[in-house]
C-alpha cells in the first residue's frame, strides 16, 4: 500500500513541477531505482524544471546545474530511498515474524489439544466451544489448601487488566484435578465465590486425565488420605494462555504477577491482531 | 467455633472459612517466629488454627512453614553441607505434634 501511494505522490509533485510526461517518467523510475543519484539526464530535466518555475537569483549566473537544484534532487532521492528501504524492511519484517510463528506453532505443539468436560452449570463442552476467545487455563481443585485460590485470583486479575488495557474479553477456566469430590454441584460452588466470569470444569476421572496430559500437568492424590477421607491433591501450579484459535500460547508459574503477566499477554494479543490483520 | 475438619471432607471451604483458616496459621506462626516452635504461649494460637483449618491443610501448612524457615536459614547463614553439621541445627521438626 505504501510504495504506491508514495509513488503516486512524487509523480504528482513531478507533474506539477515540470508538466513534461517524460520528466515524471524519470522521476518516478528513480524513486523506484531508490538511488541516491540519478542520470545526468534526469538532472537536467529536475534542473531546468526548476529553473523555470523559480527563479533563483543564482540561476540565471550558472547555466545548466544551478547547486540547489543538486541538493534538491539529493534529498528527494535520499528521502526516497530510505522510504523505500523501510518498505522491504517493514516487508521482511513482517514475513519473518510470520514465518517465525509457524515454526513456533510446530514447536508448541506438543502442548495443548482438545478436550471434552462438563461445565459447572452441568453443560457439556468441548475445547472447541472456546474457539474465538483468549482463554486462561488453570488446574486445581476445590480443597486446595492456599496456592489454587491464589492463582485464581490472580488469573481473574489478569483477565480484568486486559479488558481494561486491550478492550480483550479472555474467559477464565478452572479445571478440577480432583474428579473424585470435585462434581458439577461443587465447582459451581467454588467458582462462583471467585467471580461471575470463572467458569469450572469437571468430568469423569478420564476425560480429567486426558486433559490434564494434553497440558503436560501433573496431578496426584496425596496417598495419607485422613480418617475423614480428606486429602491434597499434588498438581502442577501453572497458568496457560491459549490464543483463538485453541492454540497453546504460552505459560506463567506461580513466579508471575498479575501485572507482568497482562502485559505479556498484551504484547501476544497485538501481536495476534498484526499478523492477522 | 466451627470445627471444619469434619465438614471438610465432603464440602470445600468456603471463601470466609478460608480466611479464617489463613488468619490463624498467621497468627500461630506470628507467635512461634517470635517465641519458638515449643512455646506455650501459643498453644492457645495452636488450638484455634487446629479448629479452623482442615486437617490436611494443617499438614500442609506445618510442613511450608518449616521450609520457609529453612529457606530463610540458607539465605542469611548460606548453605551447609550436611556432612559438616553432624548436628542437624535447622532440625525444628524432631517428629513432635507440633511442628
Amino acid at each position: 500500500m505504501y510504495p504506491g501511494f508514495f509513488l503516486r505522490k512524487a509523480g504528482e509533485i513531478a507533474v506539477r513541477q515540470c508538466n513534461r510526461p517524460n520528466y515524471v517518467c524519470a522521476e518516478i523510475s528513480s524513486f523506484q531505482c531508490g538511488l541516491p543519484s540519478g542520470t545526468g539526464r534526469r538532472f537536467l530535466s529536475l534542473g531546468a524544471v526548476r529553473k523555470n518555475e523559480v527563479k533563483l537569483p543564482k540561476g540565471s549566473k550558472e547555466p545548466k546545474m544551478p547547486p540547489s537544484s543538486w541538493r534538491a534532487l539529493g534529498i528527494t532521492a535520499g528521502v526516497g530511498a530510505a522510504l523505500w528501504a523501510w518498505m522491504i524492511y517493514a516487508k521482511h519484517e513482517k514475513e519473518e515474524a510470520i514465518r517465525k510463528e509457524r515454526s513456533k506453532q510446530i514447536g508448541k505443539a506438543k502442548i495443548g489439544g482438545e478436550w471434552e468436560l462438563t461445565d459447572h452449570n452441568g453443560v457439556p463442552r468441548t475445547s472447541k466451544d472456546f474457539h474465538g476467545s483468549w482463554i486462561l487455563l488453570y488446574f486445581g481443585f476445590t480443597h486446595c489448601p492456599d496456592i489454587c485460590p491464589d492463582e485464581i485470583e490472580k488469573m481473574l486479575e489478569v483477565a480484568t487488566l486486559l479488558e481494561k488495557k486491550e478492550d480483550i474479553k479472555v474467559q477464565p477456566l478452572f479445571i478440577t484435578v480432583d474428579p473424585e469430590r470435585d462434581n458439577v454441584e461443587a465447582v459451581k460452588r467454588y467458582c462462583k465465590e471467585f467471580s461471575p466470569k470463572l467458569l469450572g470444569l469437571t468430568g469423569t476421572n478420564e476425560q480429567i486425565t486426558k486433559a490434564a496430559k494434553a497440558f503436560r500437568v501433573y496431578f496426584s492424590a496425596a496417598p495419607a488420605a485422613d480418617e475423614d477421607n480428606d486429602y491434597i491433591v499434588d498438581h502442577t501450579i501453572i497458568i496457560y494462555l491459549i490464543d483463538p484459535e485453541g492454540k497453546f500460547v504460552d505459560y506463567y508459574g506461580q513466579n508471575k504477577t498479575a501485572v507482568q503477566m497482562a502485559e505479556h499477554i498484551g504484547s501476544y494479543i497485538d501481536r495476534f491482531k498484526y499478523l492477522r490483520w | 467455633m466451627v470445627d471444619s475438619t469434619k465438614k471438610s471432607a465432603e464440602i470445600a471451604p468456603n471463601r470466609a472459612e478460608r480466611k479464617a483458616c489463613w488468619d490463624s496459621r498467621d497468627a500461630y506462626w506470628k507467635c512461634i517466629e517470635k517465641n519458638g516452635t515449643d512455646a506455650p504461649v501459643c498453644d492457645q494460637l495452636r488450638t484455634e488454627y487446629l479448629n479452623l483449618c482442615p486437617g490436611q491443610w494443617v499438614k500442609h501448612f506445618d510442613r511450608k512453614f518449616i521450609y520457609e524457615q529453612y529457606k530463610k536459614k540458607v539465605e542469611q547463614d548460606g548453605f551447609e553441607p550436611i556432612t559438616e553439621n553432624a548436628a542437624p541445627k535447622t532440625d525444628t521438626t524432631g517428629g513432635g505434634s507440633k511442628i
